[in-house]
């Protein structure tokens, strides 16, 4: 038992913060706001040539052959970052074709040659439906995306962009997300793997960018309280901001926690690997949407301006928490897959 | 990272959870008094004859010297056999023991060090003062040199088990003109000494654990002060980490148990109108968010512990640990007086064993006891984030 990250993973955590920081900068999130596509073509090949989207891929598709642990040490920095674009959905749609044995595809997605969206049906669907798409969709990231990941807990597989026309962009709460939405109807899914182990993937990827947003958001407040100063003093002094920003630590520090716990578990291929990873999704998501919100709290009046980062972390935790598989799915998860081992 | 054990320590978890099978007291843990000292002391004189008495105690002063991953894994097979923890032992083995260890003389040592271990002796702790809480080094209980001896005076309060004590660690003051942290002295007291008086203070959850020690020119020797006279600071807070993460370990699992029982709870209970509780989807949000928040306790300790076995010291961080198990383990409580409704009302008094309603009012305890929260808070945001005092 061991919970501490490798050096290995801890350069892979640290190279990916500082390419994302480097080519896609939190900043250009605003400067891209009206741009079809959330990240530049220049930044996605920096971050494709870099390796970042096969490190837990087979080197027979092009990937690094780590595993769900690596995985999360890059997404914790995409969301640290607030890297945009269909990072998380194009990693998974590799993920899926290779387990559908199309291993030329998962090359394409590996190298970043093709990227992939997510879409979500908005309405119900039976277990033995699963596979083909209904109703109204929520696509994310589908601008600049050849083909789209259907991500559930019945099974995951892939569709191209284009069967879904007509294709309605949105308006997203996040600059950093593009949403549109379609209406599909009975359109089959392809590369279709049924079982959750791709769910399970993807619950355990959005935790990491949760987790990185958590702290994150506990950073960004931490240096605020110790550099602000009002009546003469840091504002850090008092108790009401310094006691915030301890539960600010113990949530991202919990969340962390449960997080290796879950990766590691994915790795191990444990009996309940599935408890922890929904665990790891709900207390993730609990984290980065107080610490967003003291985040905000914290830095007073310039908290709620544009200006300041601290509304992006709160949209990409909302854009996230819908994407794959909600909270309250999560949450309900957690009762009935039986106790933690 | 790997959350699996290795052959030798599941090897060490199957011996240790076999042996606890067998050897375990039967008999429910008495809930005061001499029977409840007899009780522990003959328990950890069971566990001291089979060799897994100090299981974190090193070898050289007879203990396990168990590494930190055995240590977590005793913690969590005790914890899972659904054992007391047996507190009148507690600060012998876990704060005064290791604190001697630490600082005292070897014929200090050779002395007091065997008898806690073997399950001779109960030691209490003489820190707080009705004047000094969470500002411990303020502390005013008067210490006088004169000749061999240094006489006591004064009263030290939340003393646990003091009535059933053989020993204890006390605090005085025997120097005034410096800072408040000096001047402390660390003293091992007699608790038979003429001139202590011990009173029992009841507590909300009808337990008779804490007291008050009155000090009434109480003559100690001065061959039992530990380290230095006016240096007792330093020795007080020599052995905070000595668990190294693992100190709440047998408590969360137990609380995991609770957390599992009551979802057992709501399959056969039924609300005012017949409907079964685990359809109530107020109470299964609840019950999934405590579930997940114990798994997220255990993974917080885990991680705790890979860095001990890595060999890093454990600093202020176990203070997280600490703050957030003691908040979640009330949420658990008042989570139980809801699915138990009406029969929660029911007074049974400490330990949850017989019923609720002693669990809930006891959690009340734990967000104050070894450093209230808000001292928890303190130390992590001027310690651990170094915010600005």
């Amino acid at each position: 038992m061991d919970l501490v990250p490798s050096d290995d993973q801890l350069s892979i955590a640290e190279a990916a913060a500082e390419l994302l920081s480097a080519v896609a900068p939190t900043a250009s999130l605003a400067r891209r706001r009206d741009d079809s596509v959330a990240i530049s073509d220049s930044a996605w090949g920096s971050i494709a040539e870099a390796g970042l989207l096969g490190i837990g891929l087979p080197d027979r598709v092009g990937g690094a052959d780590a595993g769900m642990q690596e995985e999360t040490m890059l997404f914790r920095e995409v969301g640290r970052q607030l890297a945009p674009g269909p990072l998380l959905s194009t990693v998974l749609a590799a993920h899926i074709a290779l387990d559908s044995g199309d291993e030329a595809l998962a090359a394409e997605f590996a190298a970043g040659s093709l990227r992939a969206g997510t879409a979500r049906s908005l309405q119900h669907t039976d277990h033995d439906a699963a596979a083909v798409l209904n109703g109204e969709l929520m696509l994310w990231d589908s601008t600049g995306s050849t083909w789209l990941v259907v991500v559930t807990a019945d099974g995951a597989g892939l569709v191209q962009t284009d069967q879904l026309l007509p294709l309605r962009p949105e308006r997203s709460i996040d600059p950093g997300t593009r949403l549109g939405s379609a209406f599909a109807n009975d359109v089959p899914l392809s590369h279709w793997t049924p079982g959750d182990t791709t769910c399970i993937r993807a619950l355990v990827l959005v935790a990491a960018q949760l987790v990185g947003i958590a702290e994150a958001c506990r950073d960004a407040a931490v240096t605020h309280a110790k550099t602000r100063e009002q009546f003469g003093r840091p504002i850090g002094v008092n108790q009401a901001i310094k006691h915030a920003c301890v539960d600010m630590t113990v949530a991202a520090e919990q969340a962390r926690a449960q997080l290796f716990f879950a990766a590691a578990s994915c790795d191990g291929d444990l009996p309940d690997a599935r408890f922890q990873a929904h665990a790891a999704r709900v207390i993730a998501a609990n984290a980065a949407r107080d610490n967003a919100a003291k985040n905000i709290q914290i830095h007073g009046g310039m908290g709620f301006t544009m200006e300041f980062e601290g509304h992006l972390h709160v949209v990409r935790t909302e854009t996230l928490g819908q994407q794959f598989g909600t909270n309250e799915a999560s949450l309900e998860a957690v009762l009935t897959t039986g106790a933690p081992q | 990272m790997d959350v699996d054990f290795s052959n030798e320590q599941q090897a060490f978890r199957d011996e240790v959870r076999t042996w606890l099978a067998e050897n375990a007291p039967r008999e429910a843990r008495p809930h005061g008094g001499t029977e409840m000292r007899e009780h522990d002391l003959a328990w950890q004189h069971t566990q001291s004859k089979a060799g897994w008495a100090g299981i974190s105690w090193p070898k050289e002063y007879g203990g396990r010297g168990g590494s930190v991953l055995e240590q977590l894994i005793w913690f969590e097979e005790y914890g899972r056999a659904g054992l007391p923890t047996m507190d009148s032992c507690f600060v012998g083995l876990s704060h005064a023991g290791p604190t001697l260890m630490a600082c005292a003389r070897e014929d200090q040592k050779e002395f007091h060090l065997p008898p806690i271990l073997a399950g001779d002796v109960i030691w209490c702790q003489g820190f707080s003062e009705p004047g000094s809480g969470s500002d411990l080094a303020s502390l005013s209980v008067r210490g006088e040199v004169d000749g061999d001896d240094i006489v006591v005076n004064g009263q030290k309060i939340w003393t646990s088990y003091a009535d059933l004590a053989d020993w204890q660690e006390l605090l005085v003051r025997t120097n005034r003109s410096g800072k408040k942290h000096d001047g402390i002295t660390w003293l091992i007291c007699d608790m038979r000494s003429p001139g202590i008086t011990i009173r029992p203070i009841e507590t909300i959850d009808g337990g008779t654990d804490f007291c008050e020690v009155f000090y009434d020119d109480v003559r100690i020797p001065r061959s039992n002060v530990v380290g230095e006279i006016d240096r007792g600071w330093g020795v007080a807070m020599s052995t905070l980490s000595f668990e190294r993460g693992t100190a709440f370990t047998a408590s969360q699992v137990k609380l995991a148990r609770t957390v599992e029982d009551l979802i057992a709870a709501t399959q056969d209970r039924v609300d005012a109108r017949g409907r079964a509780l685990v359809d109530d989807d107020g109470l299964r949000r609840r019950l999934a968010t405590v579930r997940a928040e114990v798994a997220s306790l255990r993974s917080l300790t885990y991680l705790m512990v890979s860095k001990s076995a890595k060999g890093a010291i454990p600093g202020p961080e176990g203070s997280i640990v600490k703050l957030y198990y003691s908040e979640l383990q009330q949420k658990v409580a008042r989570l139980g007086m809801d699915i138990l409704g009406a029969d929660s009302l029911k007074f049974i008094d400490a330990g949850h064993r017989g019923g609720w309603s002693g669990y809930f009012l006891h959690t009340f305890s734990s967000t104050i006891g070894g450093g209230t929260s808000e001292i928890q808070r303190n130390i992590i945001g001027d310690r651990v984030l170094g915010l600005p005092r």
